[in-house]
């Protein structure tokens, strides 16, 4: 029948009063005054978790925020001319070098392949298509072989046709493209975009991602890339 | 006491059994087996009696330092008993050579973060730079191709390793009960090494390590939803960018070797804990049931019980007689 | 494992380990051993084989065949033979992903108390095929070769025409013997005996199907034309090709149609 009551120096006189005699006494913990519900043991502690996790929080979410930041920032339209519009025609592609990522010298660069539009294909003759040298399966460097007019990627067998559709192999859409303006009679290269099996345009995807109907939502559009033309 | 224990300064002794009499374990208990004399009762002596005298006393006393100093800081540290035990537990019957993939494996991440430390001396994690510094290094410093192909081999060698260790592990079934944790930590770490190894690959930044590392970034990229946004987190950016390799520098310098390092801790913590297993063709001996007093028979799985190897008292317990009937 | 397979293992497990012997040294000299044998080789293949350093990055090159480290031959060599776009995503995350929780969870999975490795045939013959497996893909991925390259032998005069045929995308729907696609054009390998030249260099003017016209080459070169027609009528499968100097199909390249029967090996 020990009452903690009186571990505590407080008396109660007559503590039986509040509970039935049948019943077993309560434990209570040490640190415990008649009427309250909280002990300093108890607050120290979740004090003490909490001020903690804060310390933890302040110096580890702006570390995280500073590792994640690069998938939110929005990216800037970049145009570069890359030759007069007769240096192109419908029949076949030049490759030219565009720089993608700025200020990193060669590591930003990349190959682009431009003719201009074919009207064999149904295409505009005043607009110019850009094809990016990027296999849509992982990404590996594709090569146009002009005698065959199709593209070729050496890594895992995957070959697309001369408007950048899949022929054999593993790749899952056809051809990124960039986009193209003229700009007083020079042709000018924007940003990526990325294309459905029906050369719909979306907004660029990384290789290896399908596109189109239910696929948009499975591999979402990023804020990192820019909005489709 | 074994004939190797004698070599050891007397604080990293076992602690001596009753009636085990052991002499003393005084600062003279160190037997010299380099020179030959036989017990330390004999130079209890304490001048030196065979030899000159001043000068004998001082040779003594100098044997004795390594001991001494070994005192001293385990008097300051209190860690020798801790090390006693892991270096004189026993090994189960029937080790054999298979047993030396996991140090191998552990020895060969040695050798990669000592050349690692060395060529980070060297090396320019920027985009810009990053080749020439590796053309400097390999050219220009000294030993510089040859610590840079430690490091290179090193990889495959210890990629080897691990695959190697596994199988060894799974093939003797050192995975079961009641090792079953130090196995998922094992496979943490190889997927950590090969982690290692694509991060590193970058780094030297020619045109293998270019393309491979697209296409493994593209790799992750496939898996719906959250593949592309960890591409992005990869990379830093939809494309690689400029600080792509800064990225996975620090990765393969910082975050992954700290990550390693720690589970290796609580893997080589586990198997001192738990011990190795033996080869599972070896059988204990089944003596008769009157000769029980050889065996153990009697660990209470509750308990901690004597799992670490360290001595076990002989005679049955008499509350598990009920188990011995099997 | 039940609780008396447990605390049958851990006896078992005393009395193995009271035979056994210090871990210091005996152990300890065994891993010594090991740890020199470690070092010595890797710094052996540091100073044989070396740490050349490769061309700089390009990322606008268009002839590099990129190619993993040796480790991840296994994986590269599946995301070569799963042609189907659909499956890719399986091969590239859901298969290795599948791989690794398996690896994870073993020991969970796997209940028999048996740690005898010829007392658990199930386990033991899955590690043996997963060894022999991954080794074999391995092997494999590394003698993949680009698709801008034939390995097969012929005689000197067709290496020209092999060349040609290296260079103009074939590789990309027939295979050649090791190289190319096995799709959706049909195997090379010895159309040399099923086609006779005339009607390849039809084949190759109109392009049937989906595979592309290779007129235009004709038109502007067309001794590489008439030196691919020669290569690939050279192709069938006979191992001694200096069998096929008497094709008679002429030097100047001209073909006409009804020269087929002629020209049948």
């Amino acid at each position: 029948m020990a009452d903690s009551d009186d571990k505590n120096g407080k008396s109660n006189g007559g503590a039986d009063e509040r509970r039935p005699p049948e019943t077993l006494p309560e434990m209570k913990p040490v640190g415990y005054f008649e009427g309250e519900s909280m002990t300093r043991r108890k607050v120290f502690a979740i004090g003490g978790q909490a001020l903690g996790g804060a310390a933890g929080a302040v110096i580890i979410l702006p570390a995280l925020g500073f590792a994640i930041a690069p998938i939110f920032d929005e990216p800037e339209e970049n145009w570069q001319a890359v030759g007069p519009r007769g240096d192109f025609v419908p029949d076949t592609y030049k490759s030219r070098v565009i720089t993608i990522v700025e200020g990193i010298g060669e590591a930003g660069k990349t190959t682009v392949y431009v003719r201009q539009g074919s009207p064999d294909l149904d295409e505009d003759p005043n607009e110019y298509i850009a094809i990016t040298s990027r296999c849509a399966h992982l990404g590996c460097p594709v090569r146009f072989v002009q005698a065959a007019g199709n593209f070729i990627c050496p890594c895992h067998g995957g070959a697309y046709d001369f408007t950048g559709q899949v022929v054999v192999g593993p790749p899952v859409r056809p051809l990124d493209r960039f986009q193209t303006r003229v700009v007083d009679d020079a042709v000018e290269i924007g940003p990526r975009y990325s294309v459905t099996s029906q050369l719909e345009p979306v907004r660029a995807r990384d290789p290896g991602e399908f596109t189109g109907g239910v696929w948009e939502y499975l591999y979402p559009p990023r804020p990192s890339t820019a909005p489709a033309p | 006491m074994s004939r190797f224990e004698k070599l050891l300064p007397p604080p990293m002794r076992r602690p001596a059994k009753p009636g085990e009499g052991d002499g003393h374990v005084g600062t003279n208990g160190k037997t010299s087996a380099a020179n030959g004399e036989v017990t330390a009762l004999k130079e209890q002596d304490g001048n030196g009696a065979r030899t000159d005298d001043a000068g004998a006393r001082v040779v003594e006393k100098a044997k004795d330092a390594p001991a001494d100093l070994v005192g001293w800081v385990d008097e300051r540290m209190g860690g020798t008993s801790f090390l006693t035990a892991m270096l004189l537990r026993k090994v189960p019957k029937g080790t054999n050579w298979f047993y030396t993939l996991g140090s191998a494996t552990l020895f060969a991440f040695v050798v990669q973060a000592l050349t690692g430390v060395f060529l980070a001396m060297y090396y320019t994690p920027s985009t810009v730079e990053a080749y020439a510094s590796i053309t400097y290094l390999t050219n220009d410093v000294f030993m510089g191709e040859f610590v840079r192909g430690m490091h290179k081999w090193g990889a495959s060698v210890m990629v080897i390793l691990v695959f190697v260790h596994m199988a060894r592990t799974f093939f003797f079934g050192a995975y079961k009960y009641p090792r079953e944790l130090n196995w998922v930590i094992g496979v943490v770490l190889l997927i950590l090494t090969m982690v290692m190894g694509f991060t590193g690959y970058l780094l030297p930044f020619d045109q293998r390590s270019y393309w491979a590392t697209i296409v493994g970034v593209n790799i992750n990229g496939t898996a719906p939803i959250l593949g592309p946004y960890l591409s992005d987190f990869l990379r830093a950016g939809p494309e690689f960018g400029a600080t792509t390799l800064q990225r996975f520098y620090a990765i393969h310098m910082l975050l992954l070797p700290g990550a390693i390092i720690g589970l290796i801790g609580a893997h080589l913590y586990l198997v001192v804990k738990m011990g190795t297993t033996a080869p599972p063709w070896i059988r204990a001996d089944r003596k008769p049931k009157d000769a029980r007093t050889q065996e153990v028979d009697a660990i209470p799985v509750a308990t901690n019980g004597h799992r670490d190897g360290s001595a076990t008292t002989n005679g049955a317990d008499p509350s598990d007689d009920e188990r011995a009937a099997r | 494992m039940n609780r008396q397979e447990k605390e049958q293992y851990l006896r078992e497990y005393e009395v193995l380990k009271k035979k056994g012997k210090p871990f210091f040294p005996y152990a300890i000299m065994k891993d010594s051993v090991m740890a020199l044998i470690v070092v010595v080789v890797i710094s052996v293949m540091a100073i044989w084989l070396g740490a050349e350093q490769g061309p700089k990055a390009d990322p606008t090159t268009t002839t590099y065949v990129p190619r993993p480290e040796w480790y991840l031959f296994f994986l590269f060599e599946v995301l070569r033979v799963v042609k189907p776009p659909e499956l890719v995503p399986l091969a590239t995350v859901g298969v290795p992903t599948i791989c690794m929780v398996l690896l994870l969870l073993l020991p969970f999975y796997d209940r028999n108390p048996e740690r005898n490795p010829l007392k658990r045939p199930i386990a033991t013959t899955a590690g043996i095929l997963t060894i022999v497996s991954m080794a074999f893909l391995t092997f494999l991925g590394a003698v993949a070769g680009s698709p801008t390259q034939i390995d097969l032998e012929v005689a000197p005069e067709y290496e020209a025409g092999k060349l040609v045929a290296a260079q103009s995308g074939c590789l990309a729907c027939h295979q050649f013997a090791e190289n190319g696609n096995n799709g959706p054009g049909p195997e090379l390998t010895e159309i040399g005996s099923r086609l006779p030249a005339a009607a390849i260099s039809r084949s190759l003017i109109i392009g049937p199907g989906i595979m592309p016209s290779y007129s235009n080459l004709r038109e502007e070169e067309p001794e590489k034309f008439d030196d691919l027609v020669l290569f690939l009528a050279s192709l069938n499968g006979e191992e001694e090709p200096q069998e096929e100097q008497e094709t008679g199909v002429g030097a100047s390249g001209e073909l006409e149609p009804d020269a087929g029967s002629d020209v049948e090996p």
